[in-house]
């Protein structure tokens, strides 16, 4: 497969002060490649470097060293910009202008013609949902009506490479699930998206493949699949059960459980019902073995414990993010997010 | 449209779009609204203004005269006219001596202005034969103006020769129709060179380059900086734009606002002069791209600021900052120039021997102090005077020169000159080619004034020595001052209670040697031709030669003339070398002319058209020319036949020379660099002789700080002088000379050299800033 994004050994160091040079390095040996077709996705924590290496593949970053193409071109050439599309992240519109006449000023400004700009600007206005809105002026635009207007700019010259900075920061669910939607398509068509996002979950539903960066360095690179496989234990996960009974005594039918250690971090609550005689109980235990599974649905059965609900969850992208930040940290591993619930 | 286009286009419609600008375009429009009613009227008004009494002097003596009942009847009438106050005066005068001022001279003849009885026949009897004056005479029932206009030409006839004669043309300003100044002694056309040459330049340059340039600093200042809101500047450098262009096509951008404004407030200023003051001046339309570029040059500035510290407010500071270092700079230098070159350059040399006698302009006549290597001034230290002159009187060691009071823009024609006397007998005895160490050092001066000597006449403007003595020519007549008459009449004292007082020597100081009637006109200049024995003239676009009579009058008799093509407002400089005349109207080629054959020898084409504004003549014939751009050329004959081979010697200086002088020994001093002295043999090579004063302390920083500094520091200001030339009309150009002396330095500099110097300082600014933005992680 023919790569849309080829970045190896990549190193960018800022230099800070003019009489007491710091040095603050934001990339370190970064190298990823990035197939065409792909929805890629980038992770990190703030600071991690993430906008720096997209920096870097627009040109607007002279790397320190290593090297970077983009679509078989270098980056930042402006053959390279040609062919991409960009929506940084808190996309300012100059203040004069409405949805269309930013959209062909940023139409012109990628070398499009004006009847080229004619013929897909309602197309776009309508795939970003802002058909009726574009004679308005930006500066009366909501957040994720100016993000929906970047991305339709984004793409407003059909490039093969759309480079996107937390497109979905700002939107409603709605807006989110259309963005989401508008990316499905793209993929569909062929087009290579780079994806920078914090929302993890939206990054696990869209990208074939994540990257997630740390302190500068890439951390791990692959498919969700894998990184899951391979950053997390997956014989242990958590395991969540939903329980009819008062949550003091199952708490002392569980204390019973003869491979449940005290070690491992668990939580007995109760739920609160609509006013029913019947109380219920939640348990949750952040990281258990099938063994120790069995051991506590038996135990709960022995005691004529009705079992309302049992999930026995699968390691997320997010705790593989987690361990990956803290570790890089140096930070102890991370609790299960789900039992902090 | 082209990714750069695209850009400018945004600018304009952002532009278009701002509140600011339509805020300013409605400030513009209320000043235009309320500059409009004001306007020029052009009418009659015959009444006596100050620059139309020639002489005050004599008017005065005359109404003085009519108080004692003597005089002309007509001035009699005059003086019984006038009020009782200014009559009181003139008697005062008469006893006391009590100065009147010609103010007020002017007041008391404006009243005899409305004086309904004035004329009178017996008074006038002359008047009647001008049919205008008959015609207003005998009509009945007179209108004030035309009172006004009979009675002016009565005290025109009254006091002949003291009073110019009016036009009646006036001009008023006016608001909205209605007067409210006094009439202006001008008309229109002779308004516009004014307002073309000084008064528009003045608006426009304080207007629109001072008040307008800040305001559109301030505006456009956040332009750069905005561009660098990460959220809007990432997108633009994400797009197939270089970055240099984005820079440039966003400077252009921030111009474009500045153009929109400028247009509007430069169009309706020419709507407005156009159509209020009757002066189409596509000019004033010039000054439209040269505002956009003055605001280049600071935009410039702020535009690279804004790159590097992306802050609005810093830009703003550091460009006024830069505004007013050049401002300082420029005028630290103006004043240096003002002080240390203007003033002291010497304007005239005199060589007695080898000592240089010297004339500044400042009006000091100074000789070297060979021991302390300055000029030491002598006579006075009177500054602020122009000096007319000097001549040296080799059998009685004297120095003769005039002094006038020096007034810019020919307006010191109606002062007097006083002639001044420097006796220098210890000069007058040192041996030819001696030294001059004995004389110097000590008293120069025997200061013994001719007290009794008459002011030189009104509006001499040469003095050239003649016989025993000099001739002083004015527009007048040429008159010759006889030396040793004078020193006589000056020894005639009579003893009055114990005090000797030297007699008043009335009018027979000078002898009037052409006709009193010669009838001549400005541009004017004289010349001597020894071998001919005759006086050489330009009056106004005629050559003339007036041969010396020696029959008892020994006046200058008109024999020839020729015609010449000069402009009536050109200044004339002549130089006569035996029988050729080298004439040399300014801004036009010089020309040649036999004498002989009164006929035009050559054009002085290698001179090209120039300003020139002194001639030398040595006895062998050469001439020297120099012009006001301190160019001095050398013509010498050639065997061959009558005509001049000219050159341009390589000296020290040349291009800043202010004068120069050939010695009876034909050696040629040239004074360069304001006050170095050189002299050069007949073949211009150096003679051995020069006079360098040492550098003063203000002198040593000029030269070594400040002009350097000076050279090297952009000058914004000076597109005034661009704007000064486009909104100069083309014919009124030769009024830019400063027709009452050319050795005033004329600014006569490229107007389109601040263009390029400027130019070369945007390109500068836009290059770094295009070097930073490469440079830059963003």
């Amino acid at each position: 497969m023919p790569l849309a994004i080829d970045v190896q050994n990549l190193s960018k160091t800022y230099r800070e002060g003019l009489f007491v040079p710091r040095v603050h390095p934001a990339l370190k040996e970064v190298s990823l490649e990035v197939g065409q077709g792909e929805v890629f996705g980038l992770l990190g924590p703030n600071g991690a470097g993430k906008t720096t290496l997209i920096k870097v593949l627009l040109g607007i970053l002279h790397p320190s060293r290593g090297s970077a193409q983009v679509l078989q071109l270098p980056a930042g050439s402006k053959g390279a910009r040609r062919k991409i599309g960009y929506l940084p992240e808190n996309l300012i519109f100059p203040r004069h202008h409405t949805g269309r006449s930013a959209l062909y000023f940023y139409g012109r400004l990628s070398e499009m013609t004006d009847s080229e700009i004619r013929k897909r600007e309602e197309e776009l206005f309508e795939l970003v949902s802002l058909s009726g809105r574009q004679h308005e002026a930006v500066r009366r635009y909501s957040k994720g009506m100016r993000q929906r207007l970047g991305l339709a700019q984004a793409m407003l010259h059909d490039p093969d490479l759309l480079i996107l900075d937390e497109p979905t920061d700002g939107l409603d669910p709605m807006g989110r699930s259309q963005i989401r939607d508008v990316l499905d398509r793209l993929k569909k068509r062929g087009k290579t998206v780079f994806l920078n996002s914090h929302i993890l979950q939206e990054v696990e539903l869209i990208c074939d493949r994540v990257a997630i960066m740390a302190l500068g360095q890439l951390r791990a690179i692959g498919t969700i699949d894998e990184l899951v496989r391979q950053h997390t234990d997956d014989s242990k996960s958590s395991l969540k059960i939903e329980v009819l009974g008062a949550a003091k005594s199952i708490e002392s039918i569980l204390a019973n459980v003869p491979n449940l250690p005290t070690a491992v971090p668990h939580s007995i609550s109760p739920i609160l019902t609509n006013g029913g005689s019947e109380e219920l109980t939640r348990i949750g235990i952040a990281s258990i073995d099938q063994s120790g599974a069995d051991a506590v649905v038996d135990c709960l059965r022995i005691h004529k414990i009705s079992i309302l609900r049992l999930e026995r969850a699968r390691p997320s992208l997010e705790q593989v993010f987690m361990n990956m930040v803290h570790s890089a940290n140096g930070d102890a591993a991370p609790r299960d997010p789900s039992s902090s619930r | 449209m082209k990714p750069y286009i695209a850009i400018l286009y945004d600018s304009l419609i952002e532009s278009i779009q701002s509140r600011v600008l339509w805020i300013l375009l409605a400030a513009w429009s209320l000043i235009l609204i309320a500059l409009f009613p004001l306007s020029l009227s052009e009418g009659e008004s015959y009444r006596v203004r100050m620059g139309e009494i020639t002489n005050a002097k004599t008017v005065l003596d005359q109404l003085a005269t009519a108080s004692s009942g003597k005089g002309t009847r007509s001035q009699k009438l005059v003086y019984a006219a006038i009020d009782q106050e200014f009559q009181n005066a003139l008697q005062d005068r008469q006893k006391s001596g009590r100065r009147i001022a010609v103010g007020r001279l002017v007041t008391a003849l404006n009243t005899v202005m409305d004086k309904p009885d004035l004329y009178d026949h017996d008074a006038w009897p002359t008047a009647e034969r001008r049919s205008e004056l008959k015609e207003l005479i005998n009509k009945e029932n007179k209108s004030p103006e035309e009172l006004q206009k009979l009675n002016r030409r009565l005290l025109d006839l009254a006091f002949p020769g003291s009073l110019r004669s009016s036009s009646g043309q006036a001009t008023w300003i006016t608001y909205a129709g209605m007067k409210f100044t006094d009439p202006l002694p001008f008309t229109l056309r002779q308004i516009r060179p004014f307002i073309e040459a000084s008064l528009f330049p003045f608006i426009m340059w304080v207007g629109l380059g001072q008040i307008a340039m800040m305001i559109a600093i301030v505006i456009t200042s956040s332009m750069i900086p905005d561009m660098f809101q990460t959220g809007s500047l990432h997108l633009l450098l994400s797009k197939p734009l270089s970055r240099s262009l984005l820079y440039l096509s966003k400077y252009l951008g921030g111009c474009i606002f500045v153009a929109l404004n400028i247009s509007f407030l430069v169009v309706g200023l020419y709507f407005y002069s156009g159509l209020q003051l009757g002066i189409w001046n596509r000019g004033i339309l010039w000054c439209i791209p040269l505002f956009i570029f003055a605001f280049m040059v600071f935009y410039s500035v702020s535009a690279l600021v804004g790159l590097i510290w992306k802050n609005p407010i810093i830009c703003v500071v550091v460009t006024a900052l830069f505004w007013g270092a050049c401002f300082t700079i420029g005028t630290v230098r103006g004043l240096s120039e003002a002080f240390l070159r203007g003033p002291p350059t010497v304007q005239r040399i005199l060589a007695v021997g080898d000592t240089p006698i010297v004339a500044s302009q400042q009006g000091r006549i100074q000789l070297w102090n060979d021991k302390d290597r300055v000029w030491q001034t002598g006579f006075g230290e009177v500054d602020g005077q122009r000096v007319i002159g000097p001549v040296w009187q080799a059998d009685e060691s004297s120095l003769y020169f005039g002094r006038t009071r020096f007034i810019p823009f020919g307006l010191g024609g109606g002062e007097t000159i006083r002639l001044e006397l420097a006796r220098l007998p210890e000069l007058g005895k040192a041996p030819e080619g001696g030294a001059n160490s004995e004389v110097t050092g000590k008293k120069l001066w025997d200061d013994s004034r001719l007290d009794s000597v008459q002011d030189l006449p009104a509006d001499t403007f040469d003095l050239i020595p003649w016989k025993k003595g000099f001739l002083a020519a004015s527009t007048d007549g040429v008159y010759w001052f006889d030396a040793e008459r004078a020193a006589k009449a000056d020894q005639q004292k009579i003893s009055v209670l114990g005090f000797d007082l030297k007699i008043p020597q009335a009018n027979e100081t000078y002898k009037r040697l052409t006709e009193a009637d010669w009838g001549l006109r400005k541009p004017l200049a004289v010349g001597l031709s020894n071998s001919l024995d005759a006086l050489i003239l330009v009056s106004r676009d005629k050559l003339l030669l007036m041969k010396h009579s020696e029959g008892k009058d020994g006046k200058f008799e008109k024999t020839r003339e020729m015609q010449l093509d000069i402009p009536a407002e050109a200044v004339v400089n002549l130089a006569v070398s035996d029988s050729l005349a080298i004439v040399c109207p300014n801004a036009e080629v010089p020309l040649v002319v036999n004498l002989e054959t009164m006929e035009l020898v050559r054009e002085l084409t290698e001179i090209g058209k120039a300003n020139i504004k002194r001639t030398a003549v040595a006895n062998d014939g050469r001439a020297a020319i120099l012009s006001t751009d301190g160019d001095l050329w050398i013509l010498s004959p050639d065997d061959s036949d009558s005509r001049l081979k000219v050159s341009k010697p390589s000296i020290a200086g040349q291009g800043d020379i202010s004068t120069m002088h050939f010695d009876p020994s034909n050696r040629l001093w040239v004074c360069h660099n304001v006050k170095q002295i050189d002299v050069f043999s007949s073949e211009m090579k150096p003679a051995g002789l020069s006079f360098y004063p040492r550098k003063t302390t203000p002198e040593w920083i000029y030269d070594y700080i400040i002009n350097p500094f000076y050279l090297v520091n952009p000058k914004p200001a000076a597109i005034n002088e661009t704007i000064q030339y486009v909104l100069r009309n083309p014919e009124n150009k030769v009024n830019a000379i400063d027709r009452s002396d050319l050795d005033i330095p004329q600014v006569q500099r490229d107007p389109w050299q601040p263009i390029w110097s400027n130019g070369i300082f945007i390109l500068v600014m836009l290059a770094l800033g295009c070097w930073q933005l490469y440079r830059q992680d963003l």
